[in-house]
């Protein structure tokens, strides 16, 4: 397992080992971080979608602003990398 | 550079982005030093800082501690050490005042980083069992929270705080009254 890999993991174990008693946003924060974290590892493997890949990265970062601000605009926000997903070949 | 006192207050924002600048353990003592020179409970000072800036075990920190962002250079574990805290301490300094102690210092410590230009954050959410085994802390010292250290990449701006209206009360906390 690269150490990318294993930062994944961890991040998402102790994510869940972690998230009772923390705000109930903090549950989407971690998977918009943990999604962004697999991005990189596809990128850096050399994924043949890379540009799909950033445009997707940034479209969670645009939705990550309005997590635990705003829900109806996170949930539209959100969308858009959906559609994204739906895209990729 | 040290900064007016108020724009110190002003400056200090939580950092999620550091760049990859070390920062000199000469720096980190003095840090320490004002940690130290806040207030403490019966003046207890039970606190202990245990520093990480060896970057690999900072990374492992860093990698069970969903937490942190923005690979910090530094990561200070603020623990209170229980068995100073039984000898000399109360009940209510394990309940809450070993707490509110290491809270204390830990401001301390990242206002006088913000004087020094330097980034900060508090962490909570981390996994203590994972964190005390990776800087060997012992069962007797209670991890209280960790701060990151390091310089910002990008000025970030303050998140808006509630107006004074909302949580200022003169002579009396009943809200009928203000
Ligand atoms: C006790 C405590 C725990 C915190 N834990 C985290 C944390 O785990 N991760 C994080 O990114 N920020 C954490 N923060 C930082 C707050 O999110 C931040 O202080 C707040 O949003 C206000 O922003 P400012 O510090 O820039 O003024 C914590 C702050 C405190 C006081």
């Amino acid at each position: 397992m690269c150490e990318d890999e294993k930062e994944l993991l961890a991040y998402l174990v102790t994510s869940a080992a972690g998230l009772s008693g923390e705000p109930a946003y903090y549950g989407q924060l971690r998977l918009l971080d943990a999604a962004g974290k697999y991005i990189r590892i596809l990128q850096k493997n050399g994924n043949q979608n890379a540009e799909e890949l950033e445009q997707i990265q940034r479209s969670l970062l645009e939705a990550r602003k309005c997590c635990g601000k705003n829900e109806s605009e996170f949930s539209e926000r959100m969308q858009k990398p959906v559609l994204q997903l739906l895209d990729l070949q | 550079m040290h900064v007016e006192f108020s724009d110190v207050i002003q400056k200090r924002r939580s950092t999620r982005k550091f760049t990859d600048t070390r920062i000199s353990r000469d720096v980190i003592k003095e840090l320490i030093r004002a940690a130290q020179m806040a207030p403490t409970a019966s003046n207890l000072q039970a606190w202990r800082f245990i520093v990480a800036d060896d970057l690999v075990i900072v990374k492992q920190v860093c990698m069970f501690s969903p937490g942190i962002s923005g690979h910090p250079p530094v990561v200070i574990a603020v623990a209170s050490d229980l068995r100073e805290v039984e000898e000399r301490g109360s009940e209510n300094s394990i309940r809450y005042g070993c707490m509110m102690d290491a809270a204390m210092a830990a401001e301390n410590l990242m206002l006088a980083a913000a004087d020094r230009g330097l980034g900060t954050c508090a962490i909570k959410s981390y996994n203590p069992t994972a964190v005390k085994k990776i800087l060997r802390i012992p069962d007797y010292f209670r991890l209280e929270l960790l701060v990151t250290l390091g310089v910002s990449e990008n000025e970030t701006a303050a998140p808006a705080r509630k107006p004074l209206e909302k949580v200022l009360f003169w002579n009396s906390g009943d809200e009928r009254n203000v």
